[in-house]
């Protein structure tokens, strides 16, 4: 089937996410403002408006009430989804990077890059809670010693955070005491994009070293490797099948000294068990940034360095495919 | 661990075995080599030394202790002269003392005596001493016994002076006393050499196993660069199978020979070569700085190139099974740069370089000039053997009023005799072409209309280019002449066969011509068979010729990467493929694969070597990081003759089921391996995935007390349940309607 090519961001696209029933799709980009479509038939429902920068990261609730997006303008927001008012603003003293809702929804991490001479911070926060009594946790991730944080999320229960930082470390956190209990690293570069499974019990990460990794999320014991040969800038697991899906492709600023072909700019599709790849997808005429399937399997969708977002939905064939 | 073919131990011990080596062979074959009077001026300077300067006499000593017999004499103050020995003090007199070996070479050993007891020892000593009686008189001679007083079977015999006892030994070596007593006699003073026997060679195993290999399996090598690393493949059926991995083999570069026997690598030290069934190291040559090598065309001589300046053995040939170094040359200056500076015969019989007045050929009996001079060529600009004759090929520059001639020779004995030639005007270029089987030999000719500019640097215009093609299997060898209008990128002969493949055009607007060069076609015209426009650079002939790949090799802007398989028997493309950025394409010996690959000399990413069947369809692909080389291991010639080739192609219909069959069986085999490696995984994958669904439902109470109470776990199974259908409508386009009461 055709892909649904949405075209509403200028720049290149950061981020996608689809809410946990999959019928809305949020995208945010390097231009100011994040957007909802309805994922069916890729219709534009609305953007959120106030940012004053590039949007890195987006996450939306589990009854999609509420939407945060972290953004290079060093503010983190909440947004009501329905009416896309904003609620709440956080500011930070440099760019904000990452943001997550936790599994309940009412708290949110994010942190801020190491830039202007401040430190690399997380931040907890009750949303409930008015932004002026200040975080509920803060940690200073420089002062322990990790590098800057690229990529984080909730991990079972909300009882630990994974942190995936730009030197291809993974850090697990303990919520209650606020420290660092799993370092592993397992990437050589910087990791780009952590998800992971419905069920919350394999994480992949991407990272620039040209392979996507699967780890069991509490243990983070090192499971699958998938090899390509271009960075890997965003993977995600089907919720149906034992396939992931990896983004990316040479980076951006060496496009346009190749030739095009030698670009390859597909998502590919792997076995999640055997590691092999199987299919390619191509479409984007720059690389992947961010990839996201939807939560009933049946398509996923890609957003990539040329902004555009492509929704494809999978063929039968696909489907009734058993590898 | 492979053995380190020049590690730090034995270096030392094996640079002098080979220095002494150098000089025995310098001797034998080359008084005059400079590197042989090098060395020997510089020993008479040492002794020099040791006379004159009183002083350094301990330091020298000290430095050259091995070489210096003589006790030192000692030049502190105290007991001066106390110490001296009596060769210094009184040397004339010590001339004369009797020395070891001089009565060592009087003595004979006799070996296969019979063995007596003391009863017949008389008898026996009469009988001996009757048979060496007429070489002179025996002055001493000696019987040992062994505990029963019985002799040992081997005798002692000391001669008046040493001409008596080679005399006898050279009569009675070899003398039979009775029929079961054949006497070995040696001199006593060979004894030593004699004893020495060189250790027996590392055993190798055979060295030719690998074509053994049941299905005929190729084998090919692939060197990677930081960390250098070289790998050799078996290029079985379902995909190539790593036969070793070794880091840090060769320093730089690595060269299968000829036949595919060895495989050579580079060391700062030398060329170390590797072969058999583990690749084990066979024979190395030591060559400091050596850059390039070149082999015989037969694998017998290898030529190991280290062309440093003011080195006197810039060019060392050696004999490959014995690692005997047979001759050496300094670096002329007329000499290029690269692996072939000596061109050999087809049969290994001579070597030739071009030197400044014509060409040098020496023979590889003595490795002497053939002729004691070399055959006066005057402007030679470049000469070619032919692969499967005792004939060359070369052609001469235009020098002056005297017209560019190219002229194929043959080598008759000592004489070099024209065969053919012809006188070529307004000549820039020839390049000299010899087919496979040596049936044509196809010469590009490079023609001006107009010369200008100076004499140094002369500027041509009206270009015009030219096939001469000679046709060596007929009467007289006669010579066809074939215009081509354009400009010739590059061709190809095909090995076995007569076709010619031409490439003709600029930068990829390129016409690809084939043409037929003989067999039954005289002398005359040379009709194209077929024309092709395709954007190539290069053509490569299968090693049995009839299939071809037109390749677009990257070159400056362009990135290349098209492969189009070619049947040259009916001319039809079977298939276009793409490789980009590609470097280089090779056949594998056998002609069945084809591969191209892409190396970090010509890509900044993406090294990686492909393998296709010979119709074109991909076989094989991996990337190898920093990639530098690919080459397939060659095979020698195959021993079958024409008739058995052609009883093989009549009964192929015989052949071919019980060759399919073979290729399902490994093909099965492999994929129910590749099946069971499969279900293991998965198996091991499910454990873990049943391991997190328990845990899941453990913490079900959980997750839904931090939802509110609210089961989100099972989403759209409670949907199909729960909820009816819901029906969405999507406004999808406007249209206005004029409405029409």
């Amino acid at each position: 089937m055709r892909p649904i090519l949405l075209q509403a961001h200028e720049r290149s696209l950061t981020k996608i996410r689809y809410n946990r029933e999959g019928d809305l799709l949020f995208t945010c980009g390097k231009d100011k403002n994040p957007c909802v479509w309805f994922s069916i038939n890729g219709e534009r429902l609305g953007t959120y408006n106030g940012h004053n920068g590039t949007v890195w990261t987006i996450d939306v609730n589990w009854d999609t009430t509420s939407f945060v997006s972290a953004s290079a303008d060093s503010t983190v927001r909440i947004w009501d989804v329905q009416t896309g008012r904003e609620k709440n603003t956080y500011t930070l003293e440099a760019p904000a990077r990452c943001c997550a809702f936790s599994y309940d929804g009412n708290n949110i991490l994010y942190t801020n890059d190491d830039v202007m001479g401040k430190p690399c911070e997380m931040y907890l926060t009750d949303i409930r809670m008015r932004p002026a009594e200040g975080p509920s946790v803060r940690i200073n991730v420089s002062h322990l010693g990790h590098r800057k944080i690229t990529s984080a999320l909730w991990g079972t229960l909300d009882q630990f955070i994974i942190t995936g930082h730009d030197n291809g470390e993974l850090v697990q956190w303990d919520v209650k005491n606020q420290e660092d209990v799993r370092k592993e690293k397992p990437h050589q570069f910087q990791i780009m994009d952590l998800q992971t499974n419905r069920d919350l019990t394999f994480l992949i990460s991407s990272s620039k070293d040209c392979t996507a990794k699967l780890f069991d999320v509490e243990t983070l014991e090192h499971l699958k490797t998938y090899t390509t040969d271009r960075p890997v800038n965003s993977a995600a697991i089907s919720p149906i099948k034992d396939h992931v899906v990896l983004g990316g492709g040479q980076e951006a600023i060496e496009v346009t000294q190749t030739a095009a072909q030698s670009g390859k700019f597909e998502a590919r599709f792997f076995h999640l068990i055997f590691e092999e790849e199987f299919a390619r997808v191509k479409g984007h005429f720059g690389p992947i940034n961010t990839v996201a399937f939807h939560p009933d399997g049946k398509s996923y969708s890609s957003g990539g360095e040329d902004g555009f977002v492509r929704i494809h939905h999978f063929d039968n064939d696909y489907l009734d495919y058993d590898f | 661990m492979p053995e380190q073919p020049f590690d730090n131990d034995s270096t030392g011990e094996q640079q002098q075995q080979q220095q002494q080596h150098a000089d025995q062979s310098n001797n034998e074959f080359d008084d005059n080599s400079p590197a042989n009077n090098n060395e020997q001026s510089g020993d008479e300077e040492e002794e020099e030394d040791d006379d004159d300067d009183d002083e350094n006499q301990t330091k020298g000593d000290e430095d050259e202790g091995k070489e210096e017999v003589e006790p030192t004499p000692d030049f502190s103050d105290e007991d001066y002269g106390a110490d001296f020995p009596d060769d210094v003090l009184c040397p004339e007199l010590m001339a004369e003392r009797p020395k070891e070996h001089e009565s060592l070479n009087n003595i004979i050993v006799v070996d296969n005596l019979p063995k007596v007891d003391q009863v017949k020892l008389e008898k026996l000593k009469a009988v001996i001493s009757k048979v060496y009686s007429k070489f002179g008189v025996c002055r001493n001679e000696y019987y040992p016994l062994d505990e029963e007083g019985k002799t040992k079977g081997y005798g002692f015999f000391e001669f008046q002076n040493e001409q008596m006892a080679i005399e006898a030994v050279k009569q009675t070596d070899g003398y039979r006393l009775d029929k079961n007593h054949t006497f070995s006699v040696n001199l006593m003073s060979d004894f030593d050499r004699l004893t020495q026997v060189p250790p027996e060679p590392i055993d190798t195993g055979n060295l030719f196993s690998w074509l053994a290999e049941p299905d005929a399996v190729d084998q090919f090598a692939v060197q990677s660069d930081d960390p250098k690393k070289t790998t050799i493949y078996s290029n079985a059926l379902s995909q190539p199978i790593v036969l070793e991995d070794r880091n840090k083999w060769t320093e730089n570069n690595f060269v299968w020979s000829p036949k595919g026997t060895y495989l050579a690598s580079f060391h700062e030290q030398g060329i170390a070569f590797w072969g058999g069934k583990e690749f084990r190291q066979v024979q190395r040559f030591a060559h400091r700085g050596v850059n390039y090598i070149d082999f015989s065309p037969g694998e017998r001589y290898l030529v190991t190139i280290s062309p440093r300046p003011n080195n006197p053995e810039a060019f060392i040939i050696w004999d490959i099974i014995t690692g005997q170094k047979k001759r050496s040359f300094p670096l002329d200056q007329h000499s290029s740069q690269g692996p072939s500076y000596f061109k050999w015969s087809f049969q290994d019989q001579y070597f030739a370089k071009q030197g400044p007045d014509g060409i040098y050929m020496y023979d590889r009996e003595s490795f002497q000039l053939v002729d004691k001079k070399p055959f006066k060529i005057p402007s030679l600009a470049d000469f070619q053997w032919s692969p499967t004759d005792n004939r060359l090929a070369y052609w001469t520059a235009e020098d002056g009023n005297v017209p560019a001639r190219l002229v194929l020779a043959e080598v008759n004995g000592v004489r070099l005799e024209e065969v053919r030639s012809k006188t070529l005007f307004n000549v820039i270029d020839c390049k000299l072409c010899w087919q496979k089987r040596g049936d044509y030999l196809v010469v590009k000719v490079d023609r001006y209309t107009k010369k200008s500019g100076e004499k140094n640097n002369p500027k041509y215009s009206g270009l015009i280019y030219n096939f001469e093609i000679f046709h060596m299997r007929e009467k007289n060898v006669p010579l066809d002449t074939l215009e081509v209008k354009e400009m010739i990128q590059s061709f190809a002969i095909e090995p076995v066969g007569h076709k010619l493949v031409v490439i003709t055009g600029e930068n990829l607007r390129t016409n690809v011509t084939f043409y037929k060069m003989g067999q039954g076609q005289k002398s005359g015209k040379i009709e194209p068979l077929k024309v092709m426009t395709q954007p190539v650079t290069t053509s490569i002939w299968a090693p049995n010729g009839q299939y071809v790949v037109l390749a677009a090799m990257k070159t400056g802007q362009s990135a290349g990467g098209q492969l189009i398989f070619v049947d040259a028997n009916d001319m039809s493309i079977m298939s276009k493929q793409e490789h980009p950025d590609l470097s280089d394409v090779e056949w594998d010996p056998t002609g069945r694969y084809v591969t191209s690959y892409v190396t970090l000399w010509n890509a900044k990413r993406d090294h990686s070597f492909k393998i296709w069947t010979f119709q074109g369809n991909l076989v094989f692909e991996k990337s190898v990081e920093r990639l530098v080389a690919f080459h397939w291991r060659p095979r020698p010639p195959s021993l079958l003759t024409e008739d058995m080739i052609r009883e093989v192609r009549r009964n192929r219909t015989v052949w071919t089921p019980k060759l399919d069959q073979r290729d399902r069986i490994l093909r099965t085999g492999e994929s129910a391996k590749q099946q069971e490696q499969r279900r293991k995984q998965l198996d091991e994958f499910q454990r873990l995935k049943e391991k997190n669904v328990k845990r899941l439902a453990i913490q079900k109470q959980q997750r839904a007390q931090l939802r509110g109470g609210v089961d989100t776990d099972s989403l759209f199974e409670q949907q199909a349940s729960n909820v009816g259908e819901e029906v969405v409508e999507f406004l999808i386009k406007t249209e206005e309607v004029e409405y029409k009461p």
